[in-house]
């Protein structure tokens, strides 16, 4: 059972904006000077900017995980596909609003939601971003232990806590469909972490 | 158990639901974990151990659904479905390896009809324990071997994601 208090904390956390591969690529704006000041997207819309904020995290730990330790592609390489997968399947429902604000507690605000790379050729509407700025919301790459074994565990350490926080934003979704693409995004990622653990049940 | 439930994909809000189709969500449900724990009940004849005392906590588990669901149903005045006296299995059963594959596949098609009840458009109680069933077994699959998917539950469904990136 997954502690619902923990999975609050997250989904504070979650709003933490990170810039993933594909999320600096198209959130190339300073959209916080630029949005419509009274905008207010759905809560679907929301939902889904956030999981796929939480997936392009996933990716770019991956990455880089690979990048620090080649040693660990193949083990990695299924999660990965996954989560490639997971983002086309949260973008695939189409583009987003520019967000101008995800909610008070998120501290996210203003940003390109989309998150489509540059090279997508989608026209995303009033959320396209212009070129060669950069969104509010980039930081730096994730840190990769130096120690493969840690590595490893810090890889299960994110894929555990996206499994939560997509749980949260399954009960949050109004769209059934969506619900029930996060509610299997949860368990994928779960999923992920049980099999590097690699235990017997 | 059934698999071939469309994706779901109407957009309504959990108040315009009807009832009906959340009874029917709930008892498919109840009855896909009747049929979990009279699996369970088969395989952990032929396993032992470490892997028959996981066969018998996720019994234990399903247990304790297959109680919370009924709990939920007798609050909306329905009477929950009864267990069957016998489930016909997908396949022999009758050594540790097949017995493994059973539990393997007992939580694997659990994980769909959840999924169909987080898509039923049920309230937020019942929507989070939906979800975090549907991670619970794809964890317990995932133990048990079955080969780690894109999209636990939804695979094969009408309308689902493409896991093309495997």
């Amino acid at each position: 059972m997954v502690d619902v208090s923990r999975r609050r904390a997250l989904l504070a956390l979650a709003g933490i904006p990170v810039a993933g591969m594909a999320l600096a690529s198209c959130s190339e704006t300073h959209p916080a000077k630029r949005r419509a000041p009274h905008h207010h997207p759905d809560r679907d819309s929301v939902v889904r900017w956030r999981a796929i904020q939480l997936e392009q995290r996933l990716l770019a730990r991956h990455a880089e995980t690979v990048t620090h330790h080649p040693e660990l592609e193949d083990l990695l390489g299924t999660p990965t596909a996954h989560h490639r997968a997971h983002l086309e399947a949260l973008l695939d429902d189409g583009p987003l609003p520019r967000l101008a604000s995800v909610d008070d507690a998120s501290g996210v605000s203003g940003t390109a939601a989309d998150g489509r790379t540059s090279g997508s050729g989608t026209d995303t509407g009033p959320g396209d971003a212009g070129p060669g700025e950069t969104g509010p919301g980039e930081t730096e790459p994730p840190e990769i232990p130096a120690n493969p074994g840690d590595a490893l565990a810090a890889i299960r350490d994110a894929e555990r806590t996206a499994s939560d926080l997509h749980i949260t934003e399954c009960v949050n979704a109004t769209s059934p469909r969506l619900a029930a693409l996060l509610g299997s995004l949860a368990a994928a990622e779960a999923a992920h972490d049980a099999d590097l653990d690699g235990g017997a049940a | 158990m059934n698999r071939s439930v469309r994706f779901p994909t109407s957009d309504v809000s959990d108040d315009a639901t009807p009832p009906d189709d959340v009874v029917a969500a709930l008892q498919a449900t109840l009855a896909g974990e009747h049929a979990c724990v009279y699996g369970y009940g088969v395989a952990g004849a032929y396993l032992d151990d470490d892997e028959l005392a996981a066969a018998r906590q996720a019994l234990e588990v399903h247990e304790q659904r297959r109680d919370t669901l009924r709990e939920h149903l007798l609050a909306m005045d329905v009477e929950p479905e009864a267990a069957l006296p016998a489930y016909a299995l997908p396949f022999a059963v009758d050594d540790a390896t097949s017995a493994r594959e059973l539990a393997g596949v007992l939580e694997e098609r659990l994980g769909a009809v959840y999924i169909d009840l987080i898509g039923a458009g049920t309230g937020v109680d019942l929507r989070e324990l939906a979800a975090e069933a549907v991670v619970d077994t794809a964890v317990r699959a995932a133990r048990w071997g079955v080969a780690l998917s894109a999209f636990p539950g939804l695979e094969g469904r009408e309308g689902a994601p493409d896991a093309a990136g495997e």
